[in-house]
């Protein structure tokens, strides 16, 4: 896929991501310079703010299901910060965004460093995720518990 | 044994403590039923924050906070031990109290 294309399915997953997140009642920002963050999740009533880092992939097809590929950064992953980051991998599949991937970073490093997940190139993390029926796994490690987890964000009534 | 080990990611503001995934897997297994109490402490500033500011027992305090555990308990698992995770083998050692 060329680099041109990467971009608009990057932009197409955050902008998927951020309409979620607004859906539920909570607002959305985006930095002006991209240097790490990609949207600001705020609720509105109190200030109360989470960063989130989107990833996008079109999923491949595969002999048994499908899986998608994503690169995160080593640096980033092994930095605690406050508030903490939270990855969304969107999956895009069979026409729509099947898969959204939400997972702390705290728990990604921990998966990372504990069970093998993924593998280091050039100072980044390569993270393939496979999809076959109702099962999501990364590494051999079940992923499942990650699928669509935004109960972070409980629907907000306005 | 291996000490507590306490990870640690700090910011212009101030610092964030994690329990490192080796010792909640060492407190897991060593301690039946022990649950982390809180999966991270911030020690936040409103100005240009160093570690200078931990004076005294307020390491112990963190572990205490992250651990729930005595200071004894604390002394008899060997000590803690706050690490700066590097992605490499050494990572940097930002404070120590190792039980002797």
């Amino acid at each position: 896929m060329s680099r041109r294309q990467n971009l608009y399915v990057g932009r197409a997953g955050q902008m998927a991501v951020m309409s979620e997140f607004l859906w539920r009642g909570w607002n959305v920002a985006v930095p002006e310079v991209d240097v790490g963050d990609d949207i600001f999740v705020v609720k509105d009533d109190d200030g109360e703010l989470w960063r989130v880092q989107v990833k996008a992939a079109t999923a491949q097809p595969q002999r048994a299901g499908s899986s998608a590929q994503f690169s995160i950064s080593v640096e980033q992953l092994e930095s605690a910060r406050t508030p903490d980051l939270v990855y969304v991998f969107a999956i895009r599949n069979a026409g729509w965004w099947e898969t959204f991937v939400v997972i702390e970073r705290r728990v990604l490093w921990r998966e990372h460093k504990a069970y093998g997940v993924g593998s280091v190139s050039d100072g980044n993390l390569i993270l393939r995720f496979s999809i076959q029926d109702s099962k999501l796994q990364c590494s051999s490690r079940d992923f499942l518990a990650y699928r669509n987890d935004w109960s972070r964000w409980p629907v907000l009534a306005h | 044994m291996l000490p507590i080990v306490v990870d640690v990611g700090k910011q212009m503001n101030g610092a964030t403590f994690l329990l490192d995934y080796r010792t909640e897997a060492m407190l897991s297994s060593q301690i039946p039923g022990w649950a982390p109490p809180s999966d991270r402490v911030f020690l936040g500033f409103d100005k240009p924050w160093d570690f200078e500011r931990i004076q005294g027992p307020m390491w112990t305090q963190i572990v205490m906070l992250l651990t729930g555990l005595s200071e004894k308990q604390i002394r008899d698992l060997g000590g803690f031990v706050f690490i700066m995770p590097s992605g490499k083998e050494d990572n940097e050692i930002v404070f120590e109290a190792r039980a002797a």
